[in-house]
């Protein structure tokens, strides 16, 4: 369900999560947990433009005028991809305009965007507290022998 | 300061907790490069792009390099400056330093030391630190005893360290198997299983070169992407080896390892059969099939992506921006394939040769 308003933007949850493009395709990585997503055409689409500014809106009305992918769809996978931790919502209304590629691959879609999480490398570095520890007068230089 | 693996900053306790981290793994260094003439045995090895000097405070640890590292015979114009690596346990060096306080876990050790220019992990398991200055050119493995060492340190030791010290803007480490013939290869991407070992050992039984099976070192040139083979050894459980007519007790075997595997030097097996350099045409995923004859059908950069990076990204930590970056630069540079394996070693190891030859039938 969509949680937030159709006028809600969003974007990049920060600077951990970055991605690589591959022939219009996004393979997406958290560095801080170790998660990475894998993007069909019309989900890259969609990632490339909320990358590079556009707003939400622009998009899913493309989408309605496209026919195609519906603007439910456009909502429900920005919304994944806010509970992936890929994006937030943000309050900046995007101000770039949706260029003719993105038209052209949503239209072209027929559909939904496909979003694949994988967690495989996130048990390498499982968030770990931070444990009290005392600075004394430069490292300890021996390990207390044991009593 | 900016994380030059996270781009962010650190803050609050968190940002305390990192700072007492970075300055004991500077603690480490200084201690490393305080010891290293004195250390119990020193050697240089020549790695493609990079010498290392290693000092061990143990003379079995310095053989475990030289018995797992191989020499490059090749002199280099871009190399890069030496790094010194020191190897150190406790057990030889009671005045190591120790981190006082409850294991810190992967995570934090690498976000603090991204934040303060170093490169580090550490293993919670065996209590040992993995810390590399690149300005210094220094890295040290401090751990608390040799005996108690992880076992698959014998296969690569230093692991870690040395892929640190062979990253650079266009250089670096990846995993994943290679094939090559007459200096052109192909790098087999996949998970463990997929059959990458089984297929390189088809191959250079079957008169193919390899760069390894497991670890090589790339670099990015304009127009071409080169690897260089950074082991000597290659590894197989008992039943591949009987796949191909080999057998375990043969002396070229020693083992069973950790995972059950026999360790061969590859070239010792099958001379001829390690390359110096390939320059690489294409990235095969292969998937054993059980077909008659080996197939190739197009795969999508994405996947090859997809097959490549993630045994890279785990075996490999510590750098992951950057190694994701390259990877990706391999993965939108060249051509990938699923290679649906048949069930006869010759018969995959001449699809290979007519695929590197050729292209796709």
């Amino acid at each position: 369900m969509n949680t937030h308003s159709h006028s809600a933007n969003y974007t990049v949850a920060s600077a951990d999560i970055v991605s690589e493009e591959f022939d219009g395709e996004f393979v997406v990585l958290d560095l801080s947990c170790g998660k990475y997503f894998s993007m069909d055409e019309a989900a890259s689409a969609i990632w490339r433009a909320i990358v590079s500014g556009v707003s939400a809106q622009s998009l899913a009305e493309a989408a309605a005028a496209s026919g195609t992918v519906s603007s439910v769809s456009i909502y429900e996978f920005l919304e994944k991809l806010v509970a992936y931790g890929c994006l937030v919502a943000s309050d900046n209304p995007g101000s770039t305009e949706i260029d003719e590629a993105t038209l052209q691959k949503l239209s072209a879609s027929d559909k939904p965007p496909v979003v694949e999480a994988f967690d495989d490398l996130a048990e390498l570095i499982l968030a770990d507290p931070i444990h009290d520890v005392e600075e004394s007068a430069g490292w300890p230089t021996r390990k207390p022998e044991a009593a | 300061m900016a994380n030059p693996q996270t781009g962010s900053s650190l803050s609050g306790p968190r940002e305390r907790y990192a700072s007492l981290i970075s300055k004991f793994c500077r603690s480490l260094l200084d201690f490393a490069e305080g010891e290293f003439e004195g250390l119990a045995a020193q050697r240089t090895f020549r790695f493609p792009g990079r010498t290392l000097r290693v000092g061990c405070s143990s003379l079995e640890y310095a053989e475990l390099c030289e018995r797992a590292y191989l020499i490059s015979s090749e002199h280099e114009e871009d190399a890069l400056p030496p790094v010194t690596i020191a190897i150190l346990d406790r057990v030889s060096l009671p005045d190591l330093p120790f981190w006082p306080a409850a294991s810190p876990g992967m995570a934090n050790v690498a976000l603090a030391l991204g934040e303060y220019d170093l490169c580090g992990a550490y293993d919670p398991d065996y209590d040992i630190w993995y810390v590399y200055d690149p300005r210094r050119a220094i890295a040290v493995q401090a751990m608390p005893s040799f005996a108690r060492r992880p076992p698959w340190e014998a296969s690569f030791p230093a692991r870690l360290l040395i892929h640190w010290s062979a990253r650079s803007g266009n250089r670096g480490m990846i995993h994943a198997g290679t094939l090559g013939n007459k200096g052109h290869g192909v790098f087999l991407a996949g998970a463990g299983g997929a059959g990458k070992s089984g297929t390189t050992l088809s191959g250079i039984m079957n008169g193919l070169e390899s760069a390894g099976d497991d670890y090589v070192a790339v670099r990015v040139a304009p127009g071409k992407i080169e690897t260089r083979p950074i082991l000597r050894l290659m590894k197989q459980d008992r039943a591949g080896l009987h796949r191909l007519g080999l057998r375990a007790d043969q002396s070229a075997f020693e083992g069973p390892n950790w995972q059950g595997k026999f360790e061969f030097d590859f070239e010792t097996l099958m001379p001829g059969s390690r390359a110096e350099c390939l320059a690489m045409k294409a990235i095969l995923i292969p998937k054993i099939s059980g077909e008659r004859v080996s197939s190739f059908r197009s795969a999508s950069g994405r996947e090859a992506m997809l097959s490549l990076a993630p045994s890279s990204l785990y075996q490999l930590y510590g750098t992951w921006k950057e190694d994701f970056a390259l990877l990706a630069s391999l993965a939108r540079a060249l051509p990938a394939y699923h290679l649906a394996l048949s069930e006869n070693p010759a018969e995959i190891a001449g699809a290979i040769r007519d695929f590197i030859a050729n292209g796709t039938p």
